[in-house]
């Protein structure tokens, strides 16, 4: 994926926020293609998981996400109304609210998942929401749990796993905010440039 | 491949004489899924155990232990059927889970060190609860922020059971300690075969309860109370430290005049939660504490005690038409006693009733009114 092949051209040691977007079919991943077709400049750092519709996504998937090593999770679905199967997103948003409330009390912060409604013509909407939501998990820092190594291995990015472990330990300090800061600084800077679609 | 021999070590299965008590039994089996323990084990027996990890029966049980009092050589079916799980998660075979396994993740994700939750929120401003340092008696709160989290749709408040085990405590004058970094007990994780997970937050719990330095711990979850009590000694280690759950407890205060509660003489009746009646053979308890509240009103079912029947699912798994149906079933039973409210110990037997509950065609007269034993008691207060 884009995303992957940039973090390890990149390499300068820098924790990156693993992102997942579930992207339904008939809207989002369209959206997304718009995006592309229009060569709209937008960050790389997020992996797209394409579903036949946003109510198919389930807790449980978010919450695997988050188990493997995921900072960060998006969904994203056709508008209220416009549904390919009707009434698809009104079960994304029961998922939605059941979702949030678990995570709460698992004490992971809020802004950590998020519910979109991007239709096949916003291609524009989709670039500056992905932009948004990378720049807000990697102010938010590594999930609170630390990376299965396992995953990591599998993944052959046992390197910079070791890195956000490291992280996740440091969030703990005081120091915490400041360091997100100056990672979102830098990140900010480094997702700015060129993304392929 | 199945350990037959270290099976049989530890649950006798070989022995077993297929004499089908255990199938005639089984709710599952009563209920029409083609399960039967008999024939389970009969295989077995004859030696066809290869299949064994891959059979989806294995899954079926409810583990609710109906059938080894009645088995001959005291089979442990239940065990069997965990250590067989264990077998095949670790062979990639991993069961139904219901709600897509989303509860044994939040299980799973609580096994992670570094969690920090918010599992305190349901703490009323007015309780006097100790949530760090040290105290005598430790309430083990379980997942009840959990439940009313993810199953918010029943509009449960779980939670509720929580405030009032610690509004009796507070009313005998104990300042209890609930853990914020407590984590799951485990339960459904080493009953679903995910035994490491399970030894994860055993670890987890047993560092933390010591830390407290807690001489008892109470309970008003039968399956955390079945937990700490025999798979953390098999397990983790064994605490040491005397555990209630909170019918012993409350029937203790009473026989002991410590607590008065009042009656209302309204019908009640007892569903006896499997881990806590026939598993930990608390049965007199609860009846103790309802007598006490509901006088000559209180009702038993037909099948109640050490007879008690499941409530048709048990760790997040198999939920299927058969579990709807001995939900469906109970619920009748309960509202031909014509009781008020059925009361029982175990907060997921709620869970499960009020669930069948939201079926629409589910009789009116099986609409009964499903409480916790330690509401009914602070109720009562």
């Amino acid at each position: 994926m884009a995303g992957e092949k940039k973090k390890k051209g990149s390499g300068n040691g820098q924790w990156e926020p693993k992102i997942l977007v579930f992207a339904c079919n008939w809207c989002s991943y369209a959206g997304a293609d718009t995006a592309g077709v229009s060569r709209i400049q937008y960050s790389p750092k997020f992996r797209v998981i394409r579903v036949m519709c946003s109510g198919r996504v389930r807790t449980s998937y978010i919450l695997k996400a988050f188990q493997l090593g995921a900072d960060g999770v998006l969904v994203s679905g056709c508008h209220i109304g416009d549904c390919h199967y009707i009434f698809g997103n009104h079960r994304a948003l029961e998922m939605y609210d059941r979702t949030t409330k678990t995570l709460k009390v698992l004490g992971f912060e809020d802004e950590r998942i998020r519910l979109e409604w991007v239709s096949a013509a916003e291609g524009p909407k989709w670039g500056l929401l992905i932009d948004e939501f990378v720049e807000q998990i990697t102010k938010l820092g590594p999930s609170p749990i630390n990376l299965p190594t396992a995953v990591v291995e599998e993944a052959g990015e046992a390197k910079s796993a070791g890195e956000a472990k490291s992280a996740g330990e440091a969030k703990s300090a005081e120091t915490a905010k400041s360091k997100a800061e100056k990672k979102s600084k830098k990140a900010g800077k480094s997702g700015k440039k060129k993304a392929k679609v | 491949m199945v350990d037959i021999n270290a099976l049989n070590k530890d649950t006798d299965v070989l022995s077993c004489l297929e004499c089908g008590k255990c199938t005639a039994v089984c709710p599952v089996s009563r209920l029409g899924q083609s399960f039967s323990p008999r024939s389970l084990l009969s295989n077995v027996v004859v030696g066809d155990y290869d299949g064994l990890t891959s059979d989806k029966r294995t899954w079926d049980c409810l583990t609710c232990g109906q059938c080894q009092p009645r088995c001959p050589h005291n089979i442990d079916f239940s065990v069997f059927c965990r250590k067989v799980r264990r077998e095949a998660v670790s062979l990639g075979n991993s069961g139904d889970k219901s709600h897509d396994g989303a509860l044994h993740q939040i299980m799973q994700l609580q096994s992670y060190e570094n969690l920090k939750q918010n599992r305190l929120d349901w703490i009323p401003e007015d309780a006097k609860v100790i949530t760090e340092g040290e105290g005598g008696v430790l309430y083990f709160v379980g997942c009840l922020p959990y439940y009313d989290a993810y199953f918010d749709h029943l509009g449960l408040d779980s939670v509720n059971i929580a405030r009032s085990t610690v509004k009796i405590l507070n009313h005998l004058g104990i300042e209890p300690v609930v853990m914020a970094d407590e984590r799951c007990c485990g339960h459904d994780l080493i009953w679903s075969g995910l035994e490491d997970d399970f030894i994860k937050l055993g670890r987890h719990n047993v560092e933390a309860i010591k830390k407290t330095g807690a001489k008892k711990i109470v309970f008003s979850c039968a399956e955390c109370y079945r937990t700490l009590n025999k798979e953390y000694a098999e397990f983790v280690e064994p605490l040491g430290i005397e555990m209630q759950h909170m019918a012993q407890f409350i029937s203790d205060q009473i026989a002991e005049g410590a607590l008065d509660l009042k009656g209302h003489g309204e019908a009640l009746t007892f569903h006896d939660p499997c881990r806590l009646g026939r598993q930990m053979g608390v049965i007199d308890e609860p009846r103790s504490v309802l007598s006490t509240i509901a006088g000559e009103g209180f009702v038993e079912m037909e099948r109640s005690g050490k007879n008690g029947i499941c409530c048709g699912t048990s760790s997040w798994m198999n939920c299927s038409m058969t579990s709807k149906k001995i939900q469906s079933a109970r619920l009748a039973e309960a509202g031909a006693t014509g009781a008020k409210a059925m009361v029982t110990a175990c907060p997921k037997c709620r869970i499960h009733f009020e669930c069948t509950k939201t079926d629409p065609t589910l009789p009116e007269e099986s609409r009964i009114e499903i409480k916790d034993l330690t509401v009914v008691a602070a109720e009562a207060l």
